[in-house]
């Protein structure tokens, strides 16, 4: 009977991890990417209303701190985008892994 | 008999010395992994893609666009009537449906992040209506009522992008699976 490599199913179940991380990390590289350009282009809007004389220091102040509150939502979900990914990637090595692990036990019963 | 009897004693001393601490936790960790996925568990650190949040969320979308669209169209001058009036009634009914939407995501498990972005859509959706009532003569200009939109927007999109984030997670364990 053939030994079970544990070596070649733990890279192989790493790699299965490392592939199912891939797409994750892309879309919060994207998503992040995203955010900081959507904060620009709200800052720049209200600093062309304030010199315009079009918003107010008060409603201007009250835009920042909505601007704030809008980053933190955007950080939310970056936090959830992680959380997903980290997940798909332990996942798919704790199948690769038991997968390796339950063929090579049936083999040897 | 008396051998082995000595053996069985002084095996945990003897691995104690012979083991680093970092090695044994390494042994540790690999049994953990291994007995883990032997017994074909997973983890769970999101709650699943839900389409009725989804749909939720393209409703509250459609609701602030048109709002914003129409307050917009509006002559400036005739906004704080409009908002006095019609406009006041729709900004209470889209808040109704938002605080309902903020509900049903606090409802989920493992869905803090989503239920955190329901309600600071919910609070700056209050603090523009507030605004809007305010003496303020720039509360409804355009400049104004074009950064509000954008920031609406804003939240809005994260709560889209965190609910595809799940959806993205889920369809990776499913081919992993296979």
């Amino acid at each position: 009977m053939a030994a079970f490599d544990f070596d070649q199913a733990f890279q192989a179940a790493l790699q299965a991890g490392l592939t199912a991380a891939t797409p994750g990390g892309k879309a919060a590289k994207d998503w992040l990417r995203e955010s900081v350009l959507a904060n620009e282009a709200t800052l720049r809007s209200i600093a062309t209303g304030v010199a315009t004389k079009q918003i107010s220091r008060d409603t201007a102040s009250m835009l920042l701190q909505e601007n704030f509150r809008a980053q933190e939502s955007e950080a939310a979900a970056l936090s959830v985008t992680l959380k997903a990914t980290a997940q798909a990637a332990v996942n798919a090595f704790l199948s690769s892994l038991g997968n390796a692990l339950s063929s090579a036990l049936k083999l040897s019963i | 008999m008396d051998n082995q009897h000595n053996a069985l004693i002084y095996l945990p001393a003897f691995r104690k010395r012979l083991l680093r601490p970092t090695t044994r936790l390494l042994i540790w960790l690999v049994s953990l992994l291994l007995g883990l996925s032997l017994a074909g568990c997973s983890v769970m650190w999101v709650s699943n893609y839900d389409k009725e949040s989804v749909d939720r969320t393209t409703e509250i979308s459609k609701a602030v666009i048109k709002f914003y669209q129409d307050l917009l169209a509006t002559d400036v001058k005739s906004r704080p009537a409009a908002i006095a009036g019609p406009f006041g009634k729709r900004e209470g009914d889209v808040a109704s449906i938002m605080r309902l939407h903020v509900l049903r995501e606090e409802g989920r498990s493992k869905n803090a992040e989503g239920a955190l972005v329901a309600r600071n859509l919910v609070l700056s959706w209050e603090k523009f209506s507030t605004s809007h009532a305010s003496a303020d003569k720039t509360a409804l200009s355009d400049s104004t009522l074009i950064a509000e939109r954008g920031i609406l927007e804003r939240h809005l999109r994260s709560g889209f992008r965190a609910e595809e984030a799940k959806k993205m997670s889920a369809s990776a364990d499913s081919s992993s699976s296979k």
